[in-house]
């Protein structure tokens, strides 16, 4: 009557729920080392996904399992366990400055890391919801959290983003629902388009599915929360926003794509949000809803290739994993750059910043350059080159050519914000001090904390290797 | 027409017009009261098909603990309980998405369903949601409880300012002292 | 995809991955050293460079074992190209991407002129760094821009071609940005945008073939390998625009005024001289050797085309003010020629434009050194504060004489090569079209010399301008920068052979393909 239960599969899911749990005990118990607790267990976490064996399933009624293990699942959950650590390293300043209760704060984002494991290996429609909403319900609570009314936004970005995504769960269940009525079908590998009278109400359910999940994405026209939260949310926050939960999204979205026809609505999906991303991003004057805006349009350019169906997931997936990187090393530069406890900034706060800061400066440079497509972020030109190759291999050379003319655009706004980092101080009128020394004296260098540095030389490092091999991701995705 | 069919469809039109109530209506405590007439509606519907205790988990939960929550929070947070003029009301373009969409769903069901008799499955009672539930679904039903712990933690720590404030302001107080040992809590 | 492909020796193979390797690690050195001594930071630059011009002349000069009679197998009949040095490992499989190198008769002057001029141009940086920024980082880039430049004439896989042909983006952008006259800033803008469309649209093609012939191989894929006429039609047009962009040819030339004017002077140099040359033996390479059909229906456009540009290019010169917007356009008149050349399609009309392009290399490289010179000295680059340079600055004066006849086709010299056989190639296609666009050409080539000539006599003759009194001498590392240049300008012209000794055969491989 019950399930079996494959234990060895299920190491992945043991580990991230137990680093939850492990940073409340270590709240608890020694009110002390939470962080440090969070970031050993994401370790474990992704060393369980390694060590979890292959081609395993569990939780299985006869040929159907709600856990499939995969080698793509495993390179996910690893991602997931990576960006919890790097932001909870991220944050490590915010924390210290009294900003939010330390121990809460890592037990959010490291429920929010189970979610994600689960979203990775869910082999079924419900557990897919679940986990998507496992990963973003501490969200909520994270961007809208601060001691200090410092951010008068928080709230609102908070409250926005809550009421979009209950709303998004909403109608992928609706979705879920209507394919289950017409179909009787929940779980991925025996999802089908409906038979006879039932064809309309299962592609319905279908698009529903899409358009819920497409909110998590955020695709255009369902993008409108993005950059208000991001904005409204500490840097840390933002950055696992922009990166997990988005590769949430974009796991959920690629299961259903694999096995339904939603080409039409998908392909809409993604000239709209690439298109609308990178015009509106061009107009920004703030640093984080610029980026904000552009990881609008990077995700356009990741669910491209899913119009084509199960042919693109896995270009799809290889320019989420390189573009998960590179956008972690963005937001964690400009969090870096500012400091603790403060928000992106206008772009004329950087201002001058690659001069001041030469190494931060560089990571910022390489992870333009890679959302650009330019060397040297050569990971990024990779993503790119894949994804055209996968549609123009489909057939799709028209989408090819609209993701290839919207990196041209986007390109202006990148260009624009890396030439701020380097601009000299233009002496105004007459000067009596040296421009230069006043600029320095009047924006000091922020001091990095080791714990920052040392989450942004690891990223920089595995971005520049990546750039050079990655043939190992295209292996790992491919199996 | 059974008694049931009659049944299911008052109770569709209670549920469907107390939840148009809720939306249309100025008094925040009666579109409080409103819902719990509507969510009651839905429990009454799934027992006219036959699930039990769904319809009852719906009443504890839904109505007995949700709108229990909201009324709480309108009290707590001294909400206006006479009508209110900035309590916006659905605008034509919400009401016309609103109504396309309960349209365009409605059409789409019954050209699928059409005049088919389905027979009725067994009642949907607590042995038999257990069985599906311990059966197929256990995975989902554990990442709830995460979910729903996170829920928790996050509610209190988003209601509750002090925690946490202390140990920053002990920090802040001893930070001069302390500039050398910033990696103690990390 | 064998590492070792038969007949190449194993120095050889080490001298073509160090040219590449030598500079890259030279920028990462330069960059990591302190900042404290910038002029020894930029001295190791010069090394780094000097370095890899003698590498890569070592490459050129070294005997290769490579039995040219070996007949590579090719889907068609069409005789093969076979690099004389050569180096292939597997990179990127899911993709096709092979680190897939090799130099041969078209591109091997190209290689030693990149390495020249970096030279040249980070011994000019020792002496003078222009102002924006320090030296050490303009070095620098200058020389993660001569990995981008080489890696683009080495490369011999499609996709890697497309990588080294986006490695000079940004770093020239960098280089107008941060170093460059008062609208700089546009200018760059400008200049990435423009580049990174014509890019984008190289990506396409280059993913259109690959998809479609299964290989990234150029090798393999010389003479069209079978790819159908459609396929071939469709990656030329976006071969030809792409290139366009970079060449460039009229009308997508727009970017290049600004950008040569507001660049700083090393800038211009590595621009006008090799980085316009990556379009046009993009446009040789890949356009007409993957896709020769297109190359050949597309012809006559491109040849209507280049010759807009030649006319263009010369009735704007002869309304230009400034001495470095003048230069500016008188690349795109040349640049006009070689593209006049390579639409033709003949044997003579490539080699007309590979010596075209060296040609113009050496001679524009020349003209923008001594604009850069004439600027610092007098602060002004208009014509109308120029004048009677000869009175003041004889040697200079003698020197702008001598690049401004180079560079209007006097023969002798080495621009005379490139568009007397241009319009020779084209008179030989025969027909009436062609016979018109040769007459055009050569009238074309007619109002170079007038605009040049007028160049002259406003800046070197008359009577002295207030701005050109009081220049210095010539300093000695200018004449050690601009040497070389004059020399080749001259040896070039006499002995054209030293640019197309090897070349007969590569030129007969892909105009046999396209008949």
């Amino acid at each position: 009557m019950t399930q079996a239960v494959n234990h060895a599969a299920l190491l992945p899911l043991y580990a991230a729920a137990g680093t939850a749990l492990l940073v409340l005990i270590a709240d608890l118990a020694f009110a002390r080392f939470q962080v440090l607790a969070g970031v050993l267990g994401a370790a474990a976490t992704a060393v369980c996904a390694v060590a979890a064996p292959d081609r395993a399933a569990t939780f299985c009624t006869g040929d159907l399992c709600s856990w499939v293990v995969t080698p793509r699942a495993a390179l996910l959950s690893v991602l997931f366990a990576a960006l919890t650590a790097g932001v909870l390293a991220l944050s490590v300043p915010t924390l210290r400055e009294g900003y939010a209760p330390v121990g809460e704060f890592a037990f959010l984002l490291t429920c929010s890391m189970t979610g994600g494991v689960v979203v990775a290996y869910a082999g079924d429609l419900i557990t897919l919801i679940v986990g998507l909403e496992t990963l973003t319900l501490p969200l909520y609570i994270l961007v809208g959290l601060h001691r200090r009314r410092a951010n008068p936004a928080a709230a609102p970005a908070a409250v926005t983003f809550f009421l979009i995504s209950v709303v998004s769960t909403a109608v992928a269940s609706l979705g879920a629902a209507l394919l289950y009525a017409a179909t009787g079908a929940l779980h991925l590998s025996e999802l089908t388009g409906g038979a006879g009278r039932f064809a309309h109400l299962a592609t319905v359910g279908a698009a529903l599915i899409v358009i819920g999940f497409a909110f998590k994405v955020a695709a255009v026209p369902l993008h409108a929360w993005a950059p208000v939260t991001y904005d409204g949310a500490p840097v840390p926050v933002a950055t696992y926003l922009s990166t997990a939960s988005k590769l949430g999204g974009v796991i959920a979205l690629a299961a259903v794509v694999q096995r339904l026809d939603t080409g039409l609505v998908v392909a809409v999906l993604a000239v709209l949000t690439m298109t609308v991303g990178n015009l509106v991003a061009l107009r920004q004057t703030r640093m984080v809803r610029l980026l904000a805006w552009s990881s609008v349009a990077q995700a356009g350019y990741i669910i491209a290739p899913l119009a084509v169906g199960a042919a693109g997931v896995e270009a799809a997936f290889a320019y989420a994993v390189f573009f998960v990187l590179l956008e972690f090393l963005a937001f964690g530069a400009v969090a870096a750059l500012r400091g603790p406890g403060t928000d992106g900034g206008t772009l004329n706060d950087f201002h001058g910043a690659g001069r001041r800061d030469k190494w931060l400066g560089a990571v910022l440079v390489l992870a333009f350059a890679g959302l650009a497509g330019l060397p040297p972020g050569l990971a990024g030109l990779f993503a790119k080159v894949t994804v055209v190759e996968s549609l123009i291999t489909a057939g799709w050379g028209w989408l090819a050519g609209v993701v290839a003319l919207n990196a041209v655009i986007a390109l202006a706004y990148y260009v624009r914000a890396t030439a701020l980092l380097y601009a000299r101080v233009t002496p105004v009128g007459i000067g009596v001090v040296d421009p230069e020394l006043l600029h320095r004296a009047t924006h000091p260098r922020v001091p990095v904390p080791a714990v920052v540095t040392a989450a942004l030389v690891i990223g920089a490092v595995a971005a520049v290797a990546l750039g050079f091999a990655p043939q190992p991701i295209f292996d790992i995705l491919a199996r | 027409m059974t008694v049931a069919d009659a049944l299911l469809i008052a109770l569709g039109a209670v549920a469907i017009g107390s939840g148009a109530l809720v939306v249309t209506s100025t008094h925040l405590v009666r579109a409080g009261l409103y819902l719990v007439v509507s969510l009651g509606a839905m429990a009454g519907l799934y027992l006219g098909l036959g699930a039990g205790l769904v319809a009852w988990v719906q009443v504890l939960v839904y109505v007995g603990a949700v709108v229990v929550l909201l009324l709480f929070a309108v009290m707590l947070t001294r909400a206006p309980i006479g009508p209110s003029a900035d309590l916006d009301r659905p605008a034509w373009p919400a009401v016309i998405v609103g109504g396309g969409v309960g349209v365009g769903l409605a059409v789409l069901m019954v050209d699928a369903f059409r005049w088919t008799i389905y027979a009725l499955p067994a009642p949907g009672n607590t042995e038999r949601m257990g069985a599906e539930l311990f059966g197929n679904w256990v995975l989902p039903f554990e990442v709830l409880s995460i979910l729903l712990l996170s829920a928790l933690v996050g509610a209190i720590v988003l209601s509750r300012p002090d925690i946490g404030a202390r140990e920053g302001a002990a920090r802040e107080g001893a930070a001069p002292e302390d500039a050398g040992h910033e990696g103690s809590d990390a | 995809m064998t590492m070792n492909p038969p007949g190449v020796s194993g120095l050889l193979q080490v001298l073509l991955i160090a040219v590449l390797v030598v500079p890259a690690v030279g920028a990462l050195v330069v960059a990591l050293l302190p900042a404290r001594s910038d002029r020894g930071s930029r001295l190791v630059a010069t090394g780094f460079a000097a370095v890899t011009f003698v590498v890569s002349l070592a490459l050129v000069l070294t005997p290769s074992q490579r039995d040219f009679g070996w007949f590579r197998y090719t889907a068609t009949d069409a005789i093969p190209v076979v690099p004389f040095a050569e180096v292939d490992l597997a990179w990127v499989p899911r993709l096709g991407i092979d680190f897939h190198l090799g130099i041969d008769g078209i591109s091997y002057p190209l290689v030693v002129l990149t390495a020249l001029l970096t030279t040249l141009c980070c011994a000019y940086t020792v002496w003078k760094v222009p102002e924006g920024g320090s030296g050490r980082t303009l070095a620098a880039l200058m020389l993660v821009l001569e990995v981008g430049i080489l890696g683009t004439f080495l490369a011999l896989d499609l996709v890697l071609f497309f990588i080294f042909f986006e490695v000079v983006l940004l770093p020239m952008y960098a280089v107008i940005a941060g170093w460059g006259g008062v609208r700089r800033r546009e200018a760059a803008r400008k200049f990435v945008l423009y580049t990174l469309f014509g890019s984008v649209l190289l990506l396409l093609g280059v993913i259109t073939v690959v998809v479609a012939a299964g290989t990234a191989d150029m090798l393999a894929l010389a003479g069209g390998f079978g790819l159908s006429r459609t396929t071939q039609y469709v990656a030329f047009t976006l071969f030809a625009i792409a290139f366009a962009v970079k060449a460039p040819l009229w009308p997508l030339h727009t970017w290049l005024p600004d950008a040569h004017t507001e660049a700083p002077t090393v800038g211009s140099v590595i621009l006008a001289g090799v980085l316009l040359k990556m379009g046009t033996y993009g446009l040789v390479r890949v356009g007409v050797g993957v896709a020769p059909e297109g190359a050949a229906a597309a012809g006559p456009v491109l040849g209507i085309l280049a010759v807009a540009a030649i006319l263009a290019g010369s009735l704007i010169c002869l309304r230009q003010t400034e001495l470095k917007r003048l230069i500016a356009y008188s690349s795109v008149g040349h640049m006009g020629f070689v593209l006049l050349g390579i639409a033709t399609g003949t044997a003579a009309g490539i080699q007309a434009a590979l010596i075209g392009n060296i040609a113009h290399g050496v001679i524009t490289g020349l003209l923008f050194f001594l604009a850069g010179a004439i600027k610092d000295r007098g602060h002004t680059g208009d014509l109308a504060d120029l004048g009677g340079l000869r009175e003041t600055a004889p040697r200079l004066a003698g020197l702008l004489g001598f690049a401004a006849i180079a560079s209007l086709g006097l023969p002798g010299l080495a621009g005379f090569w490139g568009e007397a056989f241009a319009v020779v190639a084209a008179i030989q296609r025969g027909s009436a079209l062609w016979i018109t666009l040769a007459v055009l050409a050569a009238v074309g080539g007619a109002l170079t010399a007038v605009y040049f000539l007028r160049l002259l006599r406003r800046v070197t003759h008359g009577p002295a301008t207030p701005a050109v009194t009081g220049f210095t001498a010539i300093a000695r590392p200018e004449w050690l920068a601009w040497s070389p240049l004059i020399l080749l300008t001259l040896v070039v012209g006499l002995v054209p052979a030293l640019v197309l000794a090897a070349s007969a055969d590569p030129v007969a491989a892909l105009t046999g393909a396209l008949r």
